[in-house]
């Protein structure tokens, strides 16, 4: 099966947060300012002047045994079979939440406005027209693109969540 | 209403990856109009169209202006609603050359094509969709400050400004019409010029095209010399004289091919020019290709996190970095004597020869030449030229080498073998005079201090300082030293900017590939085809400029120093400094202002220390009318008579070029990406329809009762009856009666200088694509190792230009009767350490007690004042934080998180904010990000009407370190300021954090 997901290179992520507001307008995430598909945190390590910054970007990694998926008591989450991207149907989504819990990465978000769940679909309105998500095609240092099968993870940040439990479509690279 | 700073956002107590980057504090404004617009939504079972490839969404290219660095943008537009908004993927900005979209690619199939672009950028329709913005003429109703408005009409606003009248109850106001008067302000001072000088255009954020038609309209045909008064010197202005001394004022590295790059203090991956463009040839260019990347800041700024090293210097200690390296690489011989002696143009063709273009290489260097040492000599410390040498021929716009042993005319030294044979450290007598080499008295300068006391200065080790000048001199001229505003904004920062600058001409890295680029210029846009800054029947401005960009000489003004004496009253400069124009008004020195009016301006918020002036906005008698022309109350504009709203960025017409980042030519095409044209619009026709240039385009924005910035003037002009407006207007014969007639003769300039440069566009193409962009190829010339845009000039080591300059504030002594200055101080035609801060009269000002230094930053979603508007960007930081290094905060009881008081000197009282505690700071300062903390902007309630208007409290929260800033105690109502490079102060201001 095909799987669609990220290639993240950390050392170009520089934590401009271009790719949240690619995402923003693009899925039109505006009604809720709090929802944002894609976000980017930075952890700072080590003792001046021995110090380190690193930028993650991250969203949705459409995984390939998606927590939300299985904890959705409304069948709302699919994964598509033809390319592995997993979606919130808003019609069927209740606003419930379990999803919100199960994620180990936190990328289903409750909107204050619907009262409903909603997260990163990967752009799959321009997947379908052969075109990358809004995300990677602005990001201003090319940290972010868009990949297929996912059998490794790379070398992930320490914080990230262990990748066994829901196998995540994501490489990090540095 | 009560404002309360909210809890840190839930951001930063949550655990790393659940993190999902929201924010709780932002005050949610309305939705944007592209949710009803069909963009994409929600999910719903159903799949959205995209619109890059829906034939119903219209791809208008223009150019961004969320901050300076003049992107390409692509506007998404579907119904005339702007959905989102892309980089331009023919635009250089946007792309890197060997991804850029070639510019014969058809633009109505490349919908699909995206050009990469910043946060800031891409939050363009929260500016156009602002539900806050003034959308309509306003007149104040209250005393000024007051927040009391009443609409008017076009009509109404320009009858008053123009006529004047008892407009406010409070007594007669002199319009414009009044004002333009060509009889002396004073006539015992007919040097000061006519009255028209009283009206005064103060600018913050104008660009190219609108600036060509703001200086044909207030300069040409209204008259006065105070037409255009530019935000330069609280910008770059510093950084451009210093740099620039050294040879050009703009210019950048080459990063796509730059080997080793040292940074003082460029925010590369956060601001500087343009960012995005800047951030990808670091990251994916540079770094990925293996070069070197060291980053000097006492902040680990995002540029220093990705940097092989980072060195975080004392803050104001780069001078003992810079100083200390320049003596070791003269010492040392690590310079590039073939380049340091090539002594004119003609030994530089001699050496270098010329480009596959066919144009002749003539960047050299100056550092060879003599310059005359004897003090008792009429021309002490100016170059020695030709003639004084008794060279046979030699002329006084030649200068002298010594080569081969004997004196010689730099010109004449046009051989290979001539340029070997130049002396680079000549010491001796010719024609009787006493001379040094400039690059023999850098050394001499450098010596001064040992690499001991350089290390001191910058609070590193001296191996720190060497290590860095070995590898700076190991990559030949792929090796660059750049900088940005963060050197110079210091009371004698012009003098590290020059020693950044002189460390290029040191690895004569000038012009070279990989080297330090003067960038690709623009396409002539003003007179190729129309003259559109000739104005038949107009005026030429003359007299002083309220900031007094002229030399304090008798020669200049010799009644007023009749009067005055010395030392002036206030400084005098020699350009527009913007920090002075409200204390001038305020003194009424050189004279008194009548009118101002601004454009896009916010001093008050972005001057170090600017609320000092506020008190000058409110004074009448000081500034009887002031007309603002904005689209926001801001801290400066709530204070005007009138509110004049144009368009947003995204409702205008302009050709900006492109920053020396990039290395080929740039002529992008703002317009408007919204609005209503009469017919046959350029965005919304019938795309089988052509372009025809010469359709009338009677252009509205957005909200129908706003006007471009052209079509104000021109009610202003028309109303006055001032010649360049109306018929006639134009040198070949046409009228001016709205902003397109200007532009379509901007546009066929644009395209026919564009087609005399070898490319082949038509004005439908330049629409379509947002500008003429110069092939990549274009770009490099590899057989000489030499870019093929070049500034192909001189380059200094050595400042006669500064080394005959007097400081008028420093003198003491003159002559009665011929004006003349008998002391003073001469500015050092060097670069040297120098830490203390100054006042105006050129004293050092005893040092601060207080223990922490104050620096500020830009983050990278936002610019300076304007960007608040934007609930996204807000959304990523939505209260601004006091940065400290751990240790300092521990000291001082503080934790994470916790509520302060940040207080200065000047600024006793303070402001209180969040500390965030951090190791990626140097200990002893403070860091706070510039943006957030406004007072106005619509954060607090106003009425029009008299009725309360909708506001956001959420644009207030944070704090604004520009309050803090250091006022100079000599006049009491501006910054400190450089008398050199003219630049307000960011960085000379100490502090103390205390729990709140």
């Amino acid at each position: 099966m095909r799987q669609l997901g990220w290639k993240i290179d950390l050392s170009k992520c520089i934590g401009c947060k271009a790719c949240m507001e690619a995402c923003k307008f693009e899925n039109n995430t505006t009604l809720d300012l709090r929802v944002n598909y894609r976000w980017v945190t930075e952890v700072e390590r080590g003792r001046f002047p021995e110090v380190e910054r690193v930028f993650v970007p991250l969203a949705c990694n459409h995984c390939a045994d998606p927590a939300c998926k299985r904890s959705c008591p409304t069948k709302a989450i699919t994964k598509r079979a033809s390319d592995g991207i997993v979606l919130i149907d808003q019609e069927k989504c209740v606003g419930c939440q379990a999803c919100v819990m199960a994620c180990p990465y936190g990328a289903p978000q409750f909107n204050r406005v619907t009262k409903k769940v909603e997260k990163c679909t990967l752009c799959v309105h321009r997947v379908e027209a052969g075109l990358g998500p809004a995300c990677a095609a602005t990001c201003v240092g090319e940290a972010i693109s868009f990949g297929e099968d996912f059998r490794r993870w790379g070398d992930p940040p320490p914080e990230f969540a262990d990748p066994r439990q829901t196998r995540p479509s994501i490489e990090f690279v540095r | 209403m009560a404002k309360k700073n909210p809890p840190l956002s839930e951001l930063d107590r949550r655990t790393f990856l659940k993190a999902t980057g929201a924010a709780a504090a932002v005050t949610a404004v309305a939705g944007l109009p592209a949710a009803a617009a069909g963009q994409p939504g929600r999910y719903t079972g159903q799949l959205p169209d995209t619109p890059d490839t829906s034939p119903a969404v219209n791809h208008v290219r223009s150019v961004c202006l969320q901050c300076r660095s003049d992107c390409g943008l692509t506007a998404h537009v579907r119904n005339g609603v702007l959905m989102k908004v892309d980089g331009n993927p023919y635009h250089p900005n946007c792309r890197e050359p060997d991804e850029i979209l070639p510019y014969d690619t058809d633009p109505a199939a490349a919908g699909g094509e995206r050009g990469r672009m910043c946060p800031r950028g891409q939050a363009a329709p929260e500016v156009l969709y602002d539900p806050l913005r003034i959308t309509r003429p306003l007149k104040r109703v209250g005393p000024r400050g007051s927040g009391r408005w009443q609409s008017i009409s076009w009509e109404q606003a320009v009858e008053e400004i123009c006529e004047g009248g008892n407009l406010f109850g409070e007594g007669h106001v002199d319009g414009l019409r009044a004002l333009r008067s060509f009889d002396p302000i004073d006539p015992a001072i007919p040097e000061l010029g006519p009255k028209a000088n009283q009206v005064v255009v103060m600018v913050g954020r104008m660009e190219e095209g609108q600036t060509d038609f703001n200086d044909r309209f207030w300069g040409k045909s209204y008259g006065t010399i105070n037409f255009r008064l530019p935000h330069d010197t609280i910008c770059e202005l510093d950084w451009f004289v210093g740099a620039g001394e050294a040879g050009a004022a703009n210019r950048k590295p080459d990063f796509l091919n730059c080997k080793y790059l040292l940074n003082f203090g460029g925010n590369y991956l956060e601001a500087n020019f343009p960012m995005q463009t800047v951030a990808r040839k670091i990251v994916a260019g540079l770094k990925a290709r293996g070069g070197k990347l060291v980053v000097v800041d006492p902040r680990m700024s995002k540029v220093a996190a990705k940097a092989d090293r980072w060195v975080p210097v004392k803050p104001g200690g780069d001078i003992g970095i810079l100083m200390g390296m320049i003596r070791w690489i003269l010492e040392n011989h690590r310079y590039n004597g073939q380049f340091l002696r090539t002594c004119s143009a003609q030994a530089a063709t001699a050496v270098f020869g010329t480009d596959r273009k066919g144009k002749a290489i003539q960047t050299h260097s100056s550092a060879a030449w003599l310059v005359i040492t004897d003090p008792a000599h009429p021309h002490h410390r100016k170059f020695l030229r030709a003639d004084e040498a008794g060279l046979p021929g030699g002329t006084s716009s030649e200068f002298v080498v010594v080569t081969g042993g004997s004196p010689q005319r730099n010109t004449q030294v046009a051989t290979v073998a001539s340029v070997d044979g130049v002396d680079l450290f000549y010491q001796g007598t010719v024609n009787g005079i006493a001379v040094k080499s400039a690059l023999l008295l850098l050394r001499e300068r450098a010596q001064e201090k040992t690499y001991a006391e350089y290390a001191d200065v910058a609070g590193v080790d001296v191996d720190t300082i060497v290590t860095l000048a070995q590898e700076f001199t190991s990559y030949g001229p792929a090796a660059v030293a750049d900088a940005y505003r963060s050197v110079v904004k210091k009371s004698r920062g012009t003098y590290q900017a020059f020693a950044v600058g002189i460390l290029n001409v040191l690895v004569g890295n000038i012009d070279r590939i990989g080297g330090l680029s003067a960038g690709g210029g623009k396409y002539n846009t003003t007179n190729k085809v129309v003259d559109v800054t000739n104005v038949p029947g107009g005026v030429t401005p003359a007299g002083v400029g309220l900031t007094r960009e002229k030399d304090y000489t008798p020669a200049n003004v010799p009644n007023l120093i009749a009067r005055d004496g010395y030392p002036p009253r206030r400084p005098w400069y020699r350009n527009k400094v913007w920090q002075e124009i409200l204390p001038s008004i305020q003194d009424g020195y050189p004279y008194p202002v009548k009118c101002l009016i601004t454009y896009w301006a916010n001093p008050v918020y972005t001057i170090p220390a600017g609320i000092v002036q506020e008190a000058t906005l409110r004074d009448r008698s000081a500034l009887p009318l002031f007309v603002a022309i904005d689209i926001n109350l801001n801290e400066t504009t709530r204070f005007a008579d009138y509110i004049l709203p144009d368009g947003s960025y995204l409702e205008r017409w302009g050709t900006p070029g492109a920053a020396p980042t990039v290395v080929t030519k740039v002529s992008a095409w703002r317009q408007p990406v919204v609005g209503t044209y009469d017919k046959g619009t350029p965005q919304e026709r019938d795309a089988s329809a052509p372009f025809d240039v010469d359709a009338p385009n009677e252009y509205i924005p957005y909200h129908p009762q706003t006007k471009t910035l052209e079509d104000i003037y021109i009610a202003i002009g028309k109303r006055l009856g001032l010649p360049g407006v109306g018929a006639n207007a134009f040198v070949d014969g046409g009228s001016l009666d709205r902003a397109w007639d200007f532009y379509k003769r901007v546009l066929k300039n644009l395209t026919a200088d564009a087609n005399a440069s070898g490319l082949s566009v038509t004005e439908a193409d330049v629409v379509a694509r947002g500008g003429v962009f110069q092939p990549p190829e274009d770009a490099y010339d590899w057989s000489t190792g030499f870019l093929l845009n070049r500034q192909n000039g001189r380059n200094n080591v050595y400042s006669e230009n500064w080394a005959t300059y007097l400081n008028a504030r420093t003198v003491t002594a003159w002559d009665p009767v011929t004006g003349k200055p008998l002391d003073g101080e001469y500015f050092d035609p060097l670069p040297r350490v120098e830490l203390r801060s100054f006042d105006s009269l050129g004293r050092p000002l005893n040092p601060d007690p207080l223990p922490l230094l104050l620096t500020t930053y830009k983050p990278a979603f936002h610019t300076q004042s304007r960007t608040i508007v934007c609930p996204s960007l807000q959304m990523h930081l939505p209260e601004s934080l006091v940065e400290m290094n751990t240790a300092d905060g521990l000291a001082r009881g503080l934790q994470d998180g916790d509520l302060v008081r940040v207080f200065s000197a000047s600024n006793p009282q303070g402001v209180r904010g969040r500390v965030r505690l951090t190791e990626a700071i140097r200990p002893g300062v403070v860091a706070i990000a510039n943006s957030l903390g406004h007072w106005a902007m619509q954060s607090s309630p106003y009425e029009v009407d008299g009725q309360p208007q909708d506001y956001d409290p959420g644009r207030a929260l944070g704090v604004h370190g520009n309050v803090l800033m250091k006022v100079d105690p000599v006049l009491g109502d501006m910054p400190l300021t450089d008398p050199l490079g003219m630049g307000s102060v960011f960085f000379e201001t100490r502090v103390d954090v205390v729990k709140a």
